[in-house]
C-alpha cells in the first residue's frame, strides 16, 4: 500500500472516531464532515467521495480507477458517478468493471453530447475527487409521477403543477406562496424532466432542485416528496 | 397579468401600467442572463467564504482558551463573532434562499441547511422566505414591518406602547438572535383564540430543542473544556454572540426602515402584476454603500434592493446586478434608496424615535399621501 492509501485510511478512521454525539454537540449545527472537509474531502462520511487513481481513455469508453472508502453494495454492477463540472454536479450511471475493498474501476461510455463523458476523457485528471451514489432508478416508460418519500405514484398530468398533483394524491408537502417566489416547497428531482411554467425552463438533470408549485411534469417524473 | 392602473411614486414619477410591465420584463431578462452565467466562480466564492468561516471559528475559540491574556481574549471574541456573522449572513441566509441550488450539491440545498442561531431554520424560512419576501413591506402581512412590536411605518396605527420603542429597539439589537428566533412564533393569534395551544406547542418545542443545543455548546461545553478558564470562555462566547447580534441588527434594520422607503397596504397590492411586485421590492428596500469587505460582512444584504428583486440568485452577483438595476431606476425615474451605513443607520434611528410619538395631524396626512402612492 502506498503512503497516500495509508493516509486516506487514517483519515477515514479519524472521521469515524470523531463521529459521536459528544463531538456533534460541540460542533452543532455544523458536523464533523464540515471540518474534516477542510483537510480532505474524501475523509467525509455524508457522501461517498472517491479519488481518481488512473484514467484510461479508449475510443468508445473511458476506464476510471477510483480509490473508495467503503466497499460497494455487493450486487451493484452499476453506480452513479457524480462530478462537478463548471460549478454544477453532473451525474451518470456507469458500469462497474472491477472492484476490491479499496478500489473500483468504472467504464464510462463516450456517448456524444454527454457532459460527463467528455469531462472524463478531457478534463478529469488523477487526484480529482468524485462522488459515488446508488445508480438511479431504471427509467419507467409509463407516464407516472412518483413521490419517493411518500411511496405514492399517480398517473402524470402534464398540465398541473406537481404540488397540486401531490395534494390531490392526499400528500401534505410544505408549501408557501404557490407562485414560485418563496422557495418553501422546493424539492429534488430524482428522475425525469419538468417544465417551470413561469420561466419556461426545462429541467432534466438528476438532483436538480425544483419548485413543485410552478413545475409541471413533461412525462415520467420522480421527486423526493 | 396587466392592470389598468398606473402608479405615482414618492418622488412624483408617474408610471403607467405599461411602464411597469416593461420594467418587469427588463428585470426578468437580467435574471435569466445572470442565471445562465452561474458556475465555477460562484461556487469558488462560496467555498472561500465557508473555509474562512470555519478557520475563523477555530481560531476564535482557540484564542479564547488562552483568554486570560487580554489581547487574546479581545481577538478571540472578534474572530468568533466574524465567524458567526459570516455563517449567519453570507452562508446561512443565502444558502437558505436556495441561491446555490444550481450546483445540485446536497450540502447547499436550502431546506437542508441549519444555521448557527438560537431558533430552527425551518421557522425562519417560513417567516422570512415566505412571509417577508413575498409580502415585502405590506403592513399586516409582512411581519418584518416592526417585527410585531415596533412602529416603523406611518401606516401602522399609533399605540401608547410605541412610546417605549427606542428602548425596546436597543434591547432587540443586543438580543437580536432571540428576537429572530421567537419571530417565527406568532403569539397574537393565540391570545385572540385563533391559534390552538397544540399549534403553539408545535412551534415552541422545536425552538426550545434547538435553543438548548445552542446554549449547551456556547455556555456549557466549550467553557467546561477550558477547565479553570471556564468563565473566560463563557464570557467570550457571550460577547461574540452579542457582537454578531448588534451587527446583524444594524444591517437588517437598514434594509427596509430608513426614511423614504415605501410601505404598502393590502389594498395597494391587490391583484399585483409581476412588474408591480418588482416595483414594490425596489421602492421598499434600501442599499448600503461600502467596500468589498463590508459587503461580505453584511452577507451582501447591503445590496438589499437586488436581494429583494432576485432573492435566489447568488449574493456574490448583487454588486454586478446593482449597476444595471440602478440604471433601470434612473431610466424609469424610480427612487433608488442607497447611502452609507452611518447615514442609513442614523435615518433608521430617527424613524424609530419619530414614529414612537403619536402622529401630528398635518405630518401624518403628508406622509400618508406619499406612501400610499409608493
Amino acid at each position: 500500500m502506498t503512503r497516500e492509501t495509508h493516509l486516506s485510511a487514517l483519515g477515514t478512521r479519524m472521521t469515524r472516531w470523531l463521529d459521536n454525539p459528544l463531538v456533534a454537540a460541540f460542533l452543532y449545527p455544523r458536523t464533523v464532515d464540515d471540518y474534516v472537509a477542510l483537510v480532505d474531502a474524501t475523509w467525509t462520511r455524508r457522501e461517498h467521495h472517491a479519488r481518481i487513481l488512473a484514467i484510461d481513455v479508449r475510443d468508445d469508453v473511458v476506464g476510471m480507477e477510483l480509490r473508495i472508502r467503503r466497499a460497494l453494495v455487493e450486487d451493484s454492477s452499476r453506480v452513479a458517478l457524480v462530478a462537478t463540472l463548471r460549478g454544477r454536479r453532473e451525474s451518470r450511471d456507469v458500469r462497474v468493471t472491477e472492484r476490491s475493498a479499496t478500489r473500483v474501476t468504472v467504464a464510462i461510455a463516450r456517448t456524444r453530447g454527454c457532459p460527463l463523458a467528455s469531462w472524463a476523457s478531457t478534463v478529469a485528471s488523477t487526484g480529482d475527487v468524485v462522488v459515488l451514489e446508488r445508480a438511479g432508478p431504471t427509467r419507467s416508460i409509463a407516464a407516472k409521477l412518483v413521490f419517493r418519500e411518500s411511496k405514492v405514484s399517480v398517473d402524470t398530468d402534464t398540465s398541473l403543477p406537481i404540488l397540486v398533483q401531490a395534494e390531490q394524491a392526499g400528500l401534505r408537502p410544505t408549501a408557501g406562496c404557490r407562485r414560485g417566489v418563496c422557495h418553501r416547497c422546493a424539492c429534488t428531482l430524482v428522475a425525469g424532466s419538468v417544465t417551470n411554467v413561469r420561466t419556461g425552463e426545462v429541467t432534466t438533470d438528476r438532483g436538480s432542485i425544483i419548485r413543485p408549485c410552478v413545475s409541471v411534469p413533461t412525462g415520467f417524473v420522480e421527486v423526493d416528496l | 397579468m396587466s392592470t389598468e392602473r398606473g402608479r405615482t411614486l414618492s418622488n412624483g414619477t408617474l408610471l403607467s401600467a405599461h411602464d411597469i410591465d416593461v420594467l418587469g420584463m427588463e428585470l426578468d431578462a437580467i435574471r435569466t442572463r445572470i442565471a445562465s452565467q452561474l458556475g465555477t466562480d460562484d461556487v469558488a466564492y462560496l467555498a472561500r467564504i465557508v473555509r474562512a468561516q470555519r478557520w475563523l471559528g477555530i481560531a476564535g475559540r482557540a484564542l479564547l482558551f488562552v483568554g486570560f491574556f487580554p489581547p487574546c481574549f479581545a481577538l478571540g471574541v472578534l474572530l468568533l463573532a466574524l465567524s458567526k456573522i459570516l455563517e449567519n449572513m453570507e452562508i446561512g441566509h443565502n444558502v437558505m434562499h436556495g441561491q446555490y441550488e444550481f450546483t445540485r450539491d446536497p450540502a447547499l440545498v436550502g431546506r437542508n441547511y441549519e444555521w448557527d442561531m438560537a431558533g430552527p431554520s425551518d421557522g425562519w424560512r417560513a417567516v422570512h422566505n415566505q412571509m417577508h419576501h413575498v409580502h415585502t413591506n405590506i403592513v399586516g402581512l409582512d411581519r418584518d414591518v416592526g417585527y410585531g412590536f415596533m412602529r416603523i411605518s406611518e401606516l401602522q396605527p399609533w399605540h401608547p406602547r410605541f412610546l417605549f420603542q427606542p428602548l425596546h429597539n436597543v434591547l432587540l439589537a443586543v438580543f437580536f438572535e432571540w428576537g429572530i428566533s421567537f419571530h417565527s412564533v406568532e403569539m397574537k393569534p393565540f391570545f385572540r383564540g385563533e391559534k390552538s395551544l397544540k399549534t403553539l406547542v408545535g412551534e415552541v418545542v422545536p425552538l426550545a430543542k434547538k435553543a438548548m443545543r445552542q446554549l449547551l455548546k456556547d455556555y456549557v461545553l466549550f467553557p467546561l473544556l477550558a477547565g479553570p478558564h471556564a468563565l473566560i470562555v463563557l464570557t467570550g462566547n457571550f460577547s461574540a454572540n452579542i457582537l454578531r447580534n448588534v451587527w446583524a441588527y444594524a444591517v437588517i434594520f437598514c434594509g427596509h426602515f430608513p426614511e423614504g422607503v415605501a410601505t404598502f397596504t393590502v389594498e395597494d397590492t391587490r391583484d399585483e402584476s409581476r412588474g408591480e411586485w418588482y416595483l414594490r421590492q425596489m421602492t421598499g428596500s434600501a442599499n448600503l454603500e461600502g467596500g468589498r469587505f463590508f459587503h461580505i460582512l453584511t452577507g451582501n444584504l447591503s445590496h438589499q434592493i437586488e436581494h429583494h428583486l432576485f432573492p435566489d440568485l447568488p449574493a456574490c452577483r448583487y454588486a454586478q446586478i446593482a449597476v444595471e438595476v440602478r440604471d433601470l431606476a434612473t431610466r424609469f425615474g424610480i427612487p433608488y434608496h442607497s447611502a452609507s451605513f452611518a447615514k442609513q443607520l442614523a435615518s433608521v434611528g430617527k424613524q424609530i424615535c419619530v414614529l414612537s410619538l403619536p402622529p401630528r395631524r398635518s405630518h401624518y396626512d403628508d406622509v400618508a399621501e406619499v406612501t400610499l402612492g409608493g
